[in-house]
C-alpha cells in the first residue's frame, strides 16, 4: 500500500462494513481533517455473510415484490457481495472526490484480520470505527494498531 | 286558274311587321327608391311570390328550388328577399364543441345565446391560464408538502414496522434476517455471525431442526408480510392521490365558481363545467411536477392535459343581427358538412374535439342557405349528405368514407348539431324535372318551386318599367347615362333576345353585357353619354368576335365547296334553313333539301334517320309529312310510292321538325315533276292535315339566307317562307327591313302546305273541287295524276310477275 511521506499530510483511517451509516462516518473524518490536506484509508471489513448463508443448503432468498422465493447460491452471494463492496467504495469516492481527499479502498474479509497489518504498514493519525465493531474479532486487531482509536456512536 | 303573284303578295310580310321598333321617346326619370326595389323583380311575380312563400313557411320539407336559365338574375333576387326575411328572424344560437371527457371520440355540442359563445371561449382559455399557474403552485404549497411528506413518513413507518417484527421475531430465535437488492434472506447466527455449512452441521441435530423450523415459520411469515407491502404502497397512493384531489378540488372549485354563476341560466354549460371541475381533479397528479428525470418524451406536460379544457368556436351570430344567409359556391362535402382534421406528430396523425369544423349547414343554421345544384350534382357525396342532414334535421361530421362504412380505424364523432336551415337551391329548369321524377326524396324536402320566367310581355306599362330597370342597372354598374334613342335601341335588342316581337328578354345577365360594352364603346370615342350608335356597335362587334364559324359557312356556301343555289329552279330540291347554336351566339344558313321518288312500296325514307343522324323530333316530323302526304293524295288508292329526303352535305346531327315543309315541298316538287325557285327558301312544321306550324330561330334562319343573297347580289326573287303563326316572332335587322321595302328581298307567312308549294314552284296548288278533282295542271293535280300512275305501275307488274311465277 502506497502512502504519501509529506510531514503535513493527516493521514486517516476508516474501518466500515456493509451497514455503516457512511454519512455520519464522514463528518467524522471531515472533522480530523480540517483545513489540512488528507489521505484516507478505507477498510472495508466483509463479514462473509453472505457466502455463509448461500453455504447452507436450505437457504432461500424471499422475493420483495411477490410470493416467490428462490435458492440463495453461492454465486448470487458473491455478486450481492460485489455490489455491496462497490456501492460502498463509489459512495466514499464521491465524498472523497468533493473534499479533495485521496481515498485508498481496501477489502478485509472476516476471516482474514490477521492480515490487517499487512494492509496498514504506515503509521495513521486516527482510526475511526464505527462503535459496533467493538464486538467483532477484528477490533482485537484494531487495538494492536499504533494509532488514536475513535469510536463512533453508531446506536440511535 | 288564279294569278299565283296575287296569291304570293297576299301571302307577303310588310316591311311593318317584320321590326317592331321601340320608341325613343320613353322616360328616363329614375324611379323611387319602393318603385326601384320592384323593377328588380320585374316581370318575376311569380317566383318572387314562390320565393316569399317558400322563405317564410316554417314548416319541415319547404325548401325552396329557384328554377330558370342562366342571366335570369336570380341569385340577386334569392339573396335580396332572404336578408329581407332574414332582419326580421334575428341571430340564432352558437355553437361550440368541447371535450366529452367520458368519451373523447365523441365530442359535446355546446349551444350558447347568440353572440355568447366567443366570450365563453375566452372565458374558459383565461381559465385555463389560471389553472395552469394555480394548481402547480398548490402543490408547491408548504402546506401540501407537509402532508405529503406526513403521509409518507407514515406509511414508511408501517413498512418499516412490518419487517421490524420479523427481525425481532427473528433475532430471538438467532435468525438474521438479510437484505438484498431484491429481497430478503434467512440465515442462523451465533454470537452475531452467520453460520456457514461447517458450523451448522457441527450443531446437535435438534438444534438443527428447530433452526430448519424457525426458519420455515419466518419464511412464511415474512413472505406473507412481503405480500402485504403492495398493499401498503397502494394505500399509499391513494391517500396521496386524495390529497392531491382535496387540494385540487378546492383551487378549482374556487375558480370555476365565478364561471358557474356567469352561466347559471344556461344547464348544459354548467353540467359542462361540473365536468371540467371533475375532470382537473381526477387528473390533479398530471399537474404535480414528478421528482427524478426522465426522458423528454416521456416527461409529462401539462399543457396538453390543459388543452382538453379548451372551447372550440364554430359557429358565433352577434346578437341583435339578422339571421344568417350564407351561399356556398363551392359546396364540396367538407364545406357543406364540415370536416374532422387531423396534426402530424411523430408520424402519426391525430384529432381531437379542436379538430372539428363545421360547414356551410351548420354555419346557416336558424337561417338560410343558398347552393347552386348543378355544383352540388357534380361533387360526389353531397347531394346525398344534404338530403340526409334535411331529413335528419341534424348534421352529423364525418367523412364520407366514415359514412359508407369503410373506415375501420377509430376517428371523431362529434355530437350532431341539430339544423334549423331552409334551404334554397338555384338551378336550371331541366335540372329541377330531372330530380322531381326521378329522386323520390326530392319532392318531400324541396316542396317549393320558384319558376323564374324567361320573358316579360311587352306591354306599354312593362316597357316603361324595363326602362326605368335599365337606369337602375346603369347606375349598379356605374355606366356613362344612356340617350333615351339608346335605351330604345337596348330594349329593342331585349326582344330580339326573346325570338318574340310581343316580348322582352328577362335574361339580366346578357343585358347587363350589352350596357357595359355600350358603355365602353361610347367611353373609347371619349363621350360622356351612351348614344344609340355604341349600342348598334356594342352589337355588330360583339356578334363579329363569335361569327366566325358563321362566315365560314357562308363563305364555304359561296365557294360552292357548300352546293347552295340562289337562282333558277330544280325538280326535287329545296333551300331549307338551319340554326346552328353556339351557346352564346346562334345563327342561320340554308341547307339543301333533295328529294328522289319512284314506284315503290309505300315507304318515305330518311336518310337522316337511317344513318342514326336523325334526332327523335326530326324522325316524327318525316312521319307525318309521310302521313300528310298519304291523307292528302289519291286517299282510295294503295300509295306505291317510294321516296327518300335527304339534307345535302349534312354530316352531322339533325333534329327538330322545322324542315319539314321544306322536304314535303322537295316531296311533291319530285312527284309532280314541278321544279322548285332556288332563290326561296323555306322553314315551317307540317302536321297532318297540311298545316304548316311555328318554328324556333325564324330571325336567325331568315338573316342565315339573307346574308347568302345579299353577297351573291338580289334580282328582287329573293325571299323565305315562314309559318304565318312566327310572323309576330319577327324582329330582324333594319338592314332586311330596308330590302323588304326595296322589294329586293321578300317575307312570305304561309298558313298551308298549299300556299308553300305556290310560292316556291310559281304554280298554283289547286283545290279539290266538287268532281273531288284538283284542277288541271295544278301542282295537287299532277302530284296525284303521278301517284295514281305509280300505282296502275306496281299493279301491273306485280300481276306480271306473279303471271310468270304461275307459268312456271
Amino acid at each position: 500500500m502506497e502512502t504519501s511521506n509529506t510531514s503535513d499530510l493527516r493521514r486517516i483511517l476508516l474501518a466500515v462494513t456493509e451497514t455503516s451509516p457512511l454519512t455520519r462516518l464522514w463528518g467524522v473524518v471531515a472533522e480530523h481533517l480540517a483545513d489540512a490536506r488528507g489521505e484516507l484509508i478505507t477498510i472495508f471489513i466483509s463479514d462473509d455473510r453472505w457466502h455463509r448463508a448461500a453455504s447452507l443448503p436450505f437457504t432461500r432468498e424471499i422475493s420483495r415484490i411477490g410470493r416467490t422465493n428462490v435458492k440463495f447460491t453461492a454465486k448470487r452471494a458473491e455478486q450481492i457481495d460485489r455490489d455491496v463492496v462497490d456501492r460502498t467504495r463509489l459512495q466514499l469516492q464521491r465524498l472523497a472526490d468533493e473534499a479533495e481527499l485521496r481515498l485508498v479502498f481496501e477489502v478485509l474479509r472476516d476471516h482474514q484480520t490477521t492480515q490487517l497489518h499487512d494492509l496498514v504498514s504506515v503509521e495513521h493519525d486516527v482510526l475511526i470505527v464505527p462503535s459496533y465493531l467493538r464486538g467483532w474479532p477484528v477490533y482485537a486487531e484494531f487495538a494492536r494498531l499504533n494509532c488514536q482509536i475513535l469510536l463512533v456512536d453508531t446506536e440511535d | 286558274m288564279p294569278d299565283f303573284r296575287e296569291h304570293a303578295s297576299a301571302l307577303a310580310v310588310p316591311a311593318a311587321q317584320l321590326r317592331r321598333g321601340c320608341e325613343p321617346l320613353i322616360s328616363a326619370a329614375r324611379a323611387d327608391q319602393e318603385k326601384s326595389h320592384e323593377l328588380t323583380y320585374l316581370g318575376q311575380q311569380r317566383a318572387v311570390e314562390s320565393l316569399r312563400f317558400g322563405i317564410q313557411m316554417e314548416r319541415e320539407g319547404y325548401n325552396v328550388f329557384v328554377l330558370g336559365p342562366i342571366g335570369s338574375n336570380r341569385h340577386e333576387l334569392v339573396k335580396g328577399l332572404t336578408k329581407a326575411r332574414a332582419s326580421e328572424k334575428g341571430a340564432p344560437d352558437d355553437w361550440c364543441y368541447v371535450n366529452n371527457f367520458s368519451n373523447p371520440e365523441r365530442p359535446r355540442a355546446l349551444r350558447l345565446p347568440p353572440g355568447q359563445a366567443p366570450e365563453f371561449h375566452d372565458k374558459m382559455h383565461s381559465l385555463i391560464e389560471e389553472i395552469r399557474l394555480a394548481i402547480p403552485a398548490v402543490f408547491e404549497n408548504d402546506d401540501y408538502r407537509n402532508q405529503r411528506k406526513a403521509l409518507e413518513a407514515e406509511t414508511q413507518k408501517e413498512v418499516e414496522e412490518q419487517l421490524r417484527r420479523i427481525e425481532e421475531q427473528a433475532k430471538k430465535e438467532e435468525i438474521a434476517v438479510l437484505q438484498t437488492p431484491t429481497g430478503y434472506v434467512l440465515a442462523p447466527l451465533h454470537d452475531g455471525k452467520v453460520l456457514d455449512d461447517k458450523e451448522f452441521e457441527k450443531l446437535p441435530s435438534d438444534k438443527q431442526e428447530s433452526i430448519h423450523a424457525a426458519i420455515q415459520r419466518l419464511s412464511e411469515e415474512l413472505e406473507a408480510r412481503v405480500e402485504s407491502l403492495p398493499r401498503l404502497r397502494k394505500r399509499h397512493h391513494e391517500r396521496i392521490r386524495d390529497l392531491d384531489r382535496e387540494v385540487t378540488s378546492q383551487t378549482v372549485s374556487v375558480l370555476l365558481e365565478e364561471l358557474k354563476a356567469d352561466y347559471r341560466d344556461l344547464p348544459d354549460v354548467v353540467s359542462y363545467l361540473d365536468d371540467v371541475e371533475q375532470d382537473l381533479v381526477a387528473n390533479a397528479k398530471e399537474f404535480r411536477q414528478e421528482d427524478g428525470a426522465t426522458l423528454p418524451f416521456f416527461r409529462q406536460d401539462s399543457s396538453a392535459v390543459l388543452a382538453s379544457y379548451e372551447v372550440n368556436l364554430v359557429v358565433s351570430n352577434e346578437f341583435g343581427k339578422p339571421a344568417p344567409v350564407v351561399y356556398e359556391p363551392n359546396p364540396s362535402y367538407p364545406n357543406l358538412i364540415g370536416k374532422i382534421e387531423h396534426r402530424a406528430e411523430m408520424g402519426a396523425l391525430l384529432t381531437d374535439f379542436r379538430m372539428v369544423r363545421v360547414g356551410a349547414l351548420q354555419q346557416a343554421n336558424g337561417g338560410y342557405l343558398i347552393l347552386d345544384i348543378h355544383r352540388i350534382l357534380g361533387r360526389p357525396f353531397v347531394w346525398e349528405a344534404l338530403k340526409q342532414a334535411l331529413f335528419a334535421r341534424q348534421v352529423r361530421i364525418e367523412s364520407p368514407a366514415d359514412a359508407l362504412g369503410f373506415v375501420s380505424t377509430t376517428t371523431l364523432k362529434p355530437e350532431p348539431i341539430p339544423l334549423d336551415v331552409k334551404v334554397i337551391l338555384i338551378g336550371e329548369r331541366w335540372l329541377y324535372y330531372v330530380l322531381s321524377n326521378y329522386d323520390k326524396e326530392f319532392s318531400s324536402l324541396f316542396k317549393v318551386a320558384a319558376d323564374f320566367d324567361d320573358v316579360l310581355d311587352r306591354s306599354d306599362d312593362n316597357v316603361q318599367a324595363f326602362a326605368q330597370l335599365t337606369h337602375q342597372r346603369i347606375e349598379s354598374c356605374k355606366l356613362l347615362p344612356f340617350e333615351a334613342p339608346a335605351v330604345a335601341r337596348v330594349i329593342e335588342q331585349r326582344v330580339r333576345g326573346a325570338e318574340d316581337s310581343e316580348r322582352l328578354s328577362m335574361n339580366i345577365r346578357s343585358l347587363d353585357d350589352l350596357l357595359t360594352q355600350a358603355d365602353y364603346w361610347a367611353r373609347q370615342r371619349g363621350a360622356s353619354s351612351v348614344s344609340v350608335d355604341d349600342v348598334i356597335r356594342a352589337i355588330k362587334r360583339r356578334d363579329h368576335r363569335l361569327s366566325r364559324v358563321e362566315e365560314r359557312v357562308i363563305d364555304a356556301i359561296q365557294r360552292q365547296t357548300i352546293l347552295i343555289d340562289t337562282s333558277g329552279s330544280c325538280v326535287g330540291q329545296v333551300n331549307g334553313l338551319a340554326v346552328v347554336d353556339l351557346g352564346e351566339y346562334r345563327f342561320g344558313h340554308p341547307v339543301r333539301i333533295t328529294a328522289t321518288t319512284r314506284v315503290g312500296t309505300v315507304d318515305v325514307v330518311d336518310i337522316e334517320r337511317e344513318v342514326e343522324l336523325g334526332g327523335a323530333i326530326h324522325s316524327k316530323g318525316m312521319l307525318i309529312l309521310s302521313a300528310a302526304l298519304s291523307a292528302r293524295y289519291a286517299p282510295e288508292i294503295p300509295l306505291s310510292l317510294h321516296g327518300s329526303v335527304v339534307f345535302e352535305q349534312s354530316y352531322s346531327g339533325v333534329e327538330g321538325d322545322s324542315a319539314s315543309v321544306a322536304e314535303l315541298c322537295a316531296l311533291l316538287s319530285s312527284i309532280a315533276n314541278v321544279p322548285v325557285r332556288q332563290s326561296i327558301a323555306c322553314t315551317g312544321s307540317i302536321n297532318q292535315l297540311g298545316r304548316i306550324q311555328a318554328v324556333g330561330g325564324v330571325n336567325d334562319k331568315i338573316e342565315g339566307f339573307y346574308e347568302v343573297c345579299r353577297q351573291r347580289g338580289f334580282d328582287g326573287s329573293h325571299g323565305v317562307v315562314i309559318p304565318r303563326d312566327n310572323v309576330k316572332h319577327l324582329m330582324l335587322a333594319e338592314e332586311i327591313v330596308e330590302s323588304v321595302k326595296k322589294k329586293e328581298f321578300s317575307i312570305y307567312a304561309a298558313q298551308h302546305i298549299d300556299e308553300a308549294i305556290e310560292i316556291l314552284t310559281g304554280n298554283i296548288a289547286g283545290d279539290r273541287g266538287s268532281d273531288d278533282q284538283f284542277p288541271e295542271g295544278s301542282v295537287n293535280r299532277k302530284v296525284e295524276d303521278r301517284l295514281i300512275h305509280y300505282a296502275r305501275k306496281r299493279k301491273t307488274f306485280l300481276e306480271t310477275t306473279n303471271g310468270d311465277k304461275q307459268h312456271e
